[in-house]
């Protein structure tokens, strides 16, 4: 005996089976769910719904009167599987050979690879429990059992651990993929089983309502509000934690600390941050956080847009590199902070005056190795400094080269006491014996800094560099006039004087040329040059002086 | 060698020409179209005809009507449009030039096998 019902399809009623009803509506759920993913869904599956009432009809004009369970069977049979209909059309031929509808051969393959699934059939949460347990055919109570316990022990990393599962498995939704989940073979007739038995669990669970039963569903639904408090809990906790971070160490890296500091004498916890961290390591936290939260939040805004039922889960492939990623991330930034943070801790374990001496240490270290550097720089280049009393830069200098080339070095000297600094730099070359001019670039702030060349006789020749400061000057100017004078735009060196006359704004740097001609090498072939403070013809009386651009042409004009 | 499968591949492709030659004979309901396919044996699942009607639906080639049914619901009343005549026609000079196709290919076999 089994009860009857009626349904209406389209506004015609038939008398159905009760089992025959819940097999026939999983069906259509399943065929309405699978269509759901593509655009003309609702249409196809709409079309199919209306195929499944005329099957119905045309039972009823047979002399059918009620719709049997057999009969259900052969109407699915007869138009398949949503799998089926759509591997059809599918151009992917590959998903078709997974899953073609050849059931000699799949009934001869009894036991098919399990796939790894959430069960939303046995699910408490979000199935994965389930899922993973049917893939390696253990009783999912034990899972949760241990996913609970462990929760407390591990910091709740199990819960994280939860979520990104449930992200990255993808929910069995259809009958063969749970018959997949399960490692049965996809075929009609297992089809029609899977739909039986999923039936019947229904009927049994909605029929014996017992003791048992209702104090498991209990257990459960306290259970499921646990674990979704849970997450939310964590998620949001992550998430703020997240964002803090994220304007810390944004700020971090964009403001200026180490100056600030230096001039305000004073040390920012920040600053604390920044001195005790490499700046790759920095640099590695903060994009491994900025990483970290995008991907977070497209990731839950996903998940929770895809609960809510709004868009279609990712694809599995991209998923799971999501996820990898994710857990890549997060595994650098936890690195990369932990360090962080152990360095700044050993700062702080420091008394100040320690602190204090030692920060005065370093300063003088980097100084003393800027130095060094830049003498370095300057004996390679074939300089020698003579005099450099009371310089307080580094010898050169770059950054307001008359060409606005900013990178180039060009000798420099500043002296904060002004007339007591010295500065003299020369080079020694050998050429061939002849006369030569000497063309440099230079500038300088007061009278008495002048371009000198000795050859090996002793003889000396000065020329002072004209007083521009540090605003126009005649390269500057000349290049100027040039460039104006120059209507027809044919000068090869247009874009050069361009660059000169843009430098600083269009006001150029005070770099003037200046040349030393009639200079006689002799049959010794020395030739020393240089710039210097210290002339003979007048005190010095500027602060500060360049000099660039050092060029020995040969003198053939008349002897 | 799976036969089955590579039968299903060639029927797949030869469907969609299949069903528009129904169509064009006469226009007809989609249960018609079915058990003339399945006369023709051109079709194991009756539901992969309706994603297939959609997608031509959908291009321009057919058009549907609703009409009364003197049992069960209203049924989709299917038929050619222009376009999809002239659609018809392009596969049916396809249609010619594959065959020929594998007329010449199976022929030129036959001759290497006598040799």
């Amino acid at each position: 005996m089994k009860r009857n019902i009626t349904v209406n399809i389209f506004g015609s009623l038939y008398p159905i089976d009760e089992d025959a009803y819940a097999m026939l509506n999983s069906y259509i759920i399943n065929m309405r769910d699978y269509f759901s993913r593509q655009p003309d869904g609702k249409e196809i599956a709409d079309d199919i719904e209306a195929r499944v009432a005329e099957l119905m009809a045309e039972l009823r004009k047979n002399g059918v009167e009620a719709i049997s369970i057999q009969h259900v069977q052969d109407i699915i049979e007869r138009i398949g599987s949503p799998e089926q209909m759509g591997m059809e059309i599918s151009e992917n031929i590959e998903s078709s050979d997974e899953c073609a509808p050849d059931e000699e051969k799949s009934e001869e393959k009894s036991h098919v690879k399990r796939r790894l699934f959430r069960d939303p059939d046995h699910r408490i949460l979000g199935g994965v429990c389930a899922g993973i347990s049917c893939y390696l055919g253990i009783n999912p109570m034990w899972l949760r059992l241990a996913a609970i316990i462990l929760l407390i022990p591990t910091y709740g990393i199990i819960a994280l651990l939860y979520i990104i599962c449930w992200i990255s498995i993808p929910l069995a939704i259809t009958p063969a993929e749970r018959l997949q989940m399960k490692g049965k073979p996809v075929n009609v007739s297992s089809l029609c089983n899977e739909f039986l038995n999923s039936t019947r669990d229904m009927i049994s669970c909605n029929g014996s309502e017992g003791l048992s039963n209702g104090f498991i569903n209990a257990m459960k639904s306290v259970l499921k509000g646990l674990l979704y408090a849970v997450c939310i809990l964590l998620l949001l906790a992550s998430f703020v934690a997240i964002v803090v971070l994220l304007i810390g160490i944004v700020s971090l890296l964009a403001a200026p600390w180490g100056d600030l500091s230096n001039i305000l004498g004073v040390d920012f916890p920040l600053f604390q941050v920044y001195d005790s961290n490499p700046v790759w390591l920095l640099w590695v936290c903060g994009v491994s956080l900025l990483i970290l939260v995008g991907m977070t939040l497209f990731l839950a805004m996903h998940f929770l847009l895809h609960l809510v039922g709004r868009i279609n889960a990712l694809s599995t492939p991209l998923r799971i590199s999501c996820v990898a990623m994710w857990v890549i991330t997060l595994i650098v930034f936890s690195a990369s902070w932990t360090k962080m943070i152990s360095n700044v801790s050993i700062l702080h374990t420091e008394p100040y005056e320690k602190r204090a001496e030692r920060v005065a240490i370093r300063n003088a270290k980097r100084k003393a190795e800027k130095k060094e550097r830049e003498l370095s720089y300057l004996r390679q280049a074939g300089w020698t400094i003579e005099r450099g009393e009371n310089v307080d830069s580094c010898f050169t200098d770059s950054g307001e080269h008359f060409s606005g080339d900013s990178s180039v070095r060009y000798l420099n000297a500043y002296g904060e006491g002004g007339m007591d600094m010295a500065y003299t730099v020369t080079r020694t070359l050998k050429v061939a014996p002849g006369r030569y001019i000497i063309k440099a670039a230079a500038r300088t702030n007061g009278e008495g800094a002048g371009i000198f060349a000795v050859n090996g006789s002793g003889k000396k020749m000065f020329t002072p560099i004209p007083v521009c400061g540090s605003r126009g000057g005649s390269i500057w100017s000349d290049a100027k006039i040039a460039l104006d004078a120059d209507t027809a735009k044919t000068r090869p060196d247009r874009s050069y004087l361009k660059r000169i006359v843009k430098a600083n704004e269009e006001r150029g740097y005070g770099w003037s040329e200046v040349l030393i001609s009639n200079i006689t090498v002799g049959s010794d072939s020395i030739l020393t040059y240089g710039v210097t403070n210290q002339t003979p013809m007048r005190m010095w009386e500027g602060t500060w002086l360049s000099a660039s651009g050092f060029e020995l042409i040969p003198d053939s004009t008349g002897k | 060698m799976n036969i089955d499968n590579a039968r299903s591949q060639m029927r797949k492709g030869m469907l969609e020409y299949c069903v528009m030659l129904i169509l064009r004979k006469e226009a007809s309901y989609t249960s018609d179209i079915i058990s003339r396919l399945k006369e023709a044996d051109m079709i194991v699942v009756e539901g992969t005809l309706y994603p297939l009607l959609t997608r031509l639906k959908n291009e321009g080639l057919l058009c549907y009507e609703w009409r009364e049914s003197t049992q069960g619901p209203p049924r989709k009343y299917y038929a050619l449009t222009g376009a999809g005549e002239e659609f018809v026609a392009r596969l049916d000079s396809e249609w010619e030039s594959i065959r020929n196709s594998i007329l010449i290919i199976k022929e030129e076999k036959d001759i290497h096998l006598e040799n």
